[in-house]
């Protein structure tokens, strides 16, 4: 039980960090997208749309990647004044209560919705309102499902992190470090 | 009805400790399934995309990058050791030196922990090696660290933009007057506790290099950031560049002076953007997370009851800013500036209107008021941070009461920009 826990508990940690890799080669390249076109704009008076609206589609996979990647990074901020001075059982508890009462349901329905949202967006072949703008908008829209799916299986790493924590199994635990801004 | 019941549960369910973006989000939905049914939450993928087409809140990563980027550069230590020689010799020199370095990072980047972290690393030691006075010490580190909340450019005048519908250019703008005096308190505030107790922060023996020497060296320290403020600063106001574009210029800025003080590679920048994609997600979780909480609260209603509520209150437009400030002052006791702008302020926003209130002005009291919640015992960030990296000499004590003088000179400032704004080029209207 304990071996099987351990070797789910991994696997939902490796997804994370893809989750954070994905996220992290976004970022940069988003970087670079908004600093090429403020060059192009200012030195050589060229604007492309296409290039404008890759800036978004970069920025939304940054942040919505990064949200799972940040939950088993332990990076969410939490209200510390009490959760600090718990037994590492007591907050393995409210980390699996909280998951399973309040993460696990808001995925499934934002998933339903968004699963149909992005649909919606394929069969209808929605592009780009502006000319010379970037088509297959549901390529964008889907990050909104994928975004929660990954979430959801990365949120099952948080059960399997507490539950071994309650059968005495210690596991590494990040420290949070989020409030650098 | 329902609405304030929600926020009650919302408020007394956050102290058990599961992240805040979820336990909103948990929270909305119980309550939104409830009054609404589940077709209520048909609208957050609209809500979600809404917050992905954004370009202002694009600036967001892209400062916090920067940050990560010259805190990894140590530009902090080398500003620092420089200033603190220069300014070495009069009383006091070190804690101003401190202040001059908080500014100038406050200014290129605005990370406060980043802040907090390299000063009480490098200035700490080095001020407890030449006796100064533990809490002054402390409190300096903590309040120099905390100015990159006002200065701009910074995340919460960038969040506040968006939740308040402000041109972000004209909040960093009009958060320079306020900045710039609260550096002058803080100085003129060595100035009077060294005038008074000399031997609270005495002044260095004189050092065996020249004034010139000194002069130089901290010349070649404070260009490159200087350069670096210039252009970000620069862009925005001259009108040249928007400020996601200067936070891009500013990144690539960053990434460029990391090289030239030879502290780049391909694992640092690997590690900045993991840091950021950390601080980034949980910002815009938390943005997530409140706009299913805000949806359910308007559907139920409780935001109009609120509404009522506040613009009955005594003294109208005082009675409300009074009570919104103290509100806010309370709240940043025990949770962040990102939960108070994301949840309270789009609150408080419509009746600041109604009430004819300037939202720039609104703006900057708020983000004044904020910075109080980074130095507020027992849970502000900056004496979390500061304790983390003190030396073994220094205690909890040392650190609360050093920030005590400090958190009141911002309520100084905060009340000139409440009686006066016009000092400050703002306008109550």
């Amino acid at each position: 039980m304990i071996a099987l826990l351990l070797k789910l508990n991994n696997a939902f940690a490796l997804l994370a960090r893809f989750c954070g890799a994905l996220a992290g080669i976004a970022l940069i390249l988003m970087l670079c997208n908004v600093f090429y076109d403020v060059v192009m704009r200012y030195a050589f008076n060229e604007v492309s749309i296409a290039m404008q609206e890759l800036e978004w589609h970069l920025f939304s996979a940054a942040f919505l990647l990064g949200i799972p990647y940040a939950l088993l990074e332990n990076s969410h901020v939490r209200v510390d004044i009490l959760y600090d001075r718990w037994a590492p059982k007591t907050q393995a508890w409210i980390n699996l209560l909280g998951t399973l009462l309040f993460i696990l349901p808001f995925i499934v329905l934002v998933t339903i919705y968004s699963v149909n949202f992005a649909a919606d967006a394929y069969q209808m072949g929605e592009g780009s309102g502006d000319p010379g703008g970037l088509p297959y908008r549901w390529l964008v829209k889907s990050l909104i499902p994928l975004s929660f799916i990954l979430l959801g299986l990365v949120s099952l790493g948080l059960i399997t992190r507490s539950l071994l924590t309650l059968m005495n199994v210690q596991v590494d635990q990040q420290k949070s470090n989020s409030h650098l801004v | 009805m329902l609405g304030i019941i929600m926020f009650v549960v919302a408020l007394l369910m956050l102290l058990l400790g599961f992240p805040v973006a979820f336990t909103f989000a948990g929270v909305a939905l119980l309550f939104g399934v409830l009054a609404e049914g589940f077709e209520l939450f048909a609208f957050m993928p609209y809500r979600i995309q809404s917050v992905m087409e954004n370009t202002i809140l694009m600036a967001i990563p892209l400062f916090i990058f920067m940050g990560v980027v010259l805190q990894k550069t140590r530009l902090a230590e080398q500003l620092l050791v420089a200033m603190a020689q220069l300014f070495g010799r009069v009383n006091g020199g070190i804690a101003i030196s401190t202040i001059l370095v908080g500014a100038l990072l406050a200014a290129s980047t605005g990370v406060v922990g980043a802040s907090v972290v390299a000063m009480g690393l490098i200035s700490l030691p080095s001020m407890l090696k030449h006796h100064y006075d533990k809490p002054l010490s402390c409190g300096t580190i903590c309040a120099s660290g905390t100015l990159g909340q006002i200065i701009p450019p910074s995340i919460i005048l960038i969040i506040l933009g968006d939740v308040l519908g402000l041109p972000v250019g004209e909040l960093f703008q009009a958060a320079v007057a306020p900045g710039v005096l609260l550096i002058a308190l803080y100085i003129g505030y060595i100035l009077f506790i060294t005038a008074r107790h000399p031997e609270k922060a005495p002044a260095l023996p004189p050092s065996t290099e020249s004034v010139a020497v000194q002069f130089k060296q901290a010349l070649i320290a404070i260009a490159p950031p200087l350069a670096l403020m210039l252009v970000v600063l620069g862009s925005i106001f001259s009108g040249i560049a928007t400020p996601t574009e200067s936070s891009a210029l500013g990144g690539i800025g960053a990434i460029i002076l990391a090289m030239s003080y030879r502290q780049f590679d391909i694992a640092m920048l690997w590690d900045s953007a993991r840091e950021t994609v950390k601080v980034t997600a949980m910002v815009f979780a938390i943005l997530i997370g409140a706009t299913a909480f805000s949806m359910t609260f308007s559907y139920s209603g409780g935001d109009h009851i609120l509404e009522q509520w506040l613009l009955n209150l005594p003294g109208e437009k005082w009675g409300f800013l009074i009570l919104s400030m103290l509100v806010i002052l309370v709240l940043g006791f025990f949770i962040d500036f990102v939960e108070i702008s994301f949840i309270i302020i789009p609150l408080l926003a419509p009746v600041a209107e109604a009430l004819g209130i300037s939202m720039l002005w609104f703006a900057i009291l708020i983000a004044m008021n904020l910075q109080t919640s980074f130095l507020t015992p027992p849970f502000g960030f900056s004496l979390f941070y500061l304790k983390g990296v003190a030396p073994a000499g220094i205690s909890t004590q040392d650190i609360y009461r050093g920030v005590i003088p400090f958190i009141s000179l911002q309520i100084v400032v905060l009340m000139l920009l409440l009686l006066v704004p016009e000092w400050f080029g703002l306008s109550s209207t």
